[in-house]
């Protein structure tokens, strides 16, 4: 493992409402990894990437990048934390492909030159460069999730976050993500209970229950033991793993 | 679910089309402002401008089917507001009734401000209609953006177009699902389930919006608006403009 970008260390997060989603998470995660976070749900997943851009802000220590999160380095981090929600309809708000990939880099200050020239290197790390003047609404939804990836890229973030990407996608749109997704070299936390696309995107895989990390490790050894992921509700039918 | 609504004819490709949307945006209103302000019961400005609109559809390729219907929609606030106005007080009374106490009289005067009220607003919604279909949406709120129009309000606008469809869809998604599921029931219980929606769609909404703002601070936004333009004229821009302006000054020349 090399160098650690993230590292959380006994985060604790309670809802407004009271319910507590986070009882000491402790995560380490190095430099080029692909983490798969997996977890029934309710287990604190979510919760847990929206710690990692300081959107949300709980007790214990969560340092990205060497740098601790805290109100004032929260700004700076984002755009090196590239965050993609689970539902494009909320990640794509803007009118236009073309404004929305330009959101990122146009809040970072950066020139129009350099928005056009992020936009169209997003895009077409993508694959869906001509798609630029088109309005989202009138995309299917895996040119959708494939442009909320490039939402992200145009800030050329060091750290991919991905909440249930394969989810809503057919078998096709669904292989075509992970291909894009092996391209991409940065560090990735995929956040999914879809184990098999776990099994090919990551390097290793984090087991979240009750907001707290109940096992970390290889691929193999984590997914490939039955009783371990009997025993927290992740088990998918002898033989589809 | 498909609906194009709002950007229907946004691809009919023609002359009008193509013209810097901040020009069209400008022209539009030079002429409507101009059509509101003309003053008289003359009939020839009114033909004038009658005629550069015809002109002005003509040339924009749009079918005329589709910009009188898109126009009809003026037609219930034209009414509430000028259904009235034939029955107000002038000299020469062309017909009068005696309802007990209440005289109702129709004057001549009246009628003829009721005929100017109904071209105006017909021939203000037509410039509406025709700026809206020849230009896509969000270059209309580029052209918008660059005219100084507060950054609020094209955000609000944007977010408008965005979201509408979305929202629809949830709509659709949530009637379509009563529908499966209520076989032969009265419509006053539809009432009832309709009200229920809106109250869900309501919620729904209200969270996404959270979500999406939570979208928006991950990639940098704080609170400021930042827009980017890029739009450069051309001949034909300064041509529509320079036709418009004349023509505008022109009839208003004539009107006085």
């Amino acid at each position: 493992m090399g160098k650690s970008v993230i590292e959380i260390k006994d985060l604790r997060f309670a809802y407004p409402d009271g319910s507590r989603a986070l009882n000491g998470v402790n995560l380490a995660v190095g430099r080029g990894e692909a983490l798969g976070l997996i977890g029934s749900n309710g287990a604190g997943k979510s919760t847990l990437l929206l710690h990692l851009n300081g959107i949300l802000r709980g007790e214990g220590r969560v340092r990205i990048l060497g740098i601790d999160v805290t109100e004032k380095t929260a700004p700076q981090l984002r755009s090196r934390v590239g965050m993609v929600f689970q539902d494009p309809e909320n990640q794509l708000f803007m009118p236009t492909v073309y404004d929305d990939v330009g959101f990122g880099p146009l809040h970072l200050g950066r020139g129009k030159a350099e928005v056009d020239d992020s936009v169209r290197r997003a895009l077409a790390a993508v694959d869906m460069l001509d798609f630029i003047q088109r309005t989202p609404h009138h995309l299917s939804i895996g040119e959708k999730k494939r442009i909320a990836i490039a939402t992200v890229l145009s800030m050329d973030p060091e750290i991919l976050v991905l909440d249930e990407p394969s989810s809503n996608l057919d078998p096709r749109h669904r292989r075509d993500l992970m291909e894009l997704l092996g391209k991409l070299p940065m560090t990735k936390i995929i956040a999914s209970h879809d184990l098999d696309f776990i099994s090919r995107t990551c390097t290793r895989v984090a087991l979240l229950d009750a907001g707290a990390v109940m096992a970390a490790g290889s691929v193999t050894e984590i997914l490939g033991d039955r009783t371990l992921m009997e025993r927290f509700g992740m088990l998918e039918p002898e033989g589809a793993i | 679910m498909e609906h194009g609504f709002l950007d229907e004819m946004s691809c009919v490709q023609s002359p009008i089309r193509r013209l810097d949307p901040r020009i069209k945006v400008l022209g539009f209103i030079a002429l409507l402002v101009s059509i509101v302000l003309t003053r008289g019961a003359s009939p020839a400005p009114f033909v004038l401008y009658g005629a550069i609109l015809a002109v002005l559809i003509t040339l924009s390729r749009l079918p005329v089917s589709h910009v009188l219907e898109r126009s009809l929609i003026i037609l219930p606030f034209t009414l509430m507001t000028a259904l009235f106005i034939p029955f107000l007080k002038g000299a020469d009374v062309l017909w009068s009734f005696d309802a007990g106490p209440l005289q109702i009289v129709l004057t001549r005067e009246g009628l003829e401000a009721f005929a100017i009220i109904a071209v105006k607003s017909f021939l203000s919604i037509f410039c509406a209609v025709l700026l809206t279909a020849t230009t896509g949406f969000p270059e209309l709120l580029k052209a918008l953006e660059r005219l100084h129009c507060p950054a609020l309000v094209i955000m609000i606008l944007s977010f408008m177009y965005r979201y509408l469809f979305v929202v629809q869809d949830e709509f659709m998604k949530m009637r379509l699902a009563k529908d499966a599921r209520s076989a032969g029931r009265s419509r006053r219980m539809d009432w009832k389930a309709l009200a229920g929606m809106v109250g869900v769609l309501f919620v729904r909404s209200y969270e996404r919006a959270e979500a999406v703002y939570l979208a928006m601070c991950s990639r940098g936004y704080n609170g400021r608006i930042i827009v980017s333009h890029d739009f450069r004229l051309n001949r034909a821009d300064a041509a529509f403009a320079i036709l418009m302006i004349a023509t505008l000054a022109g009839i208003n020349l004539f009107a006085q």
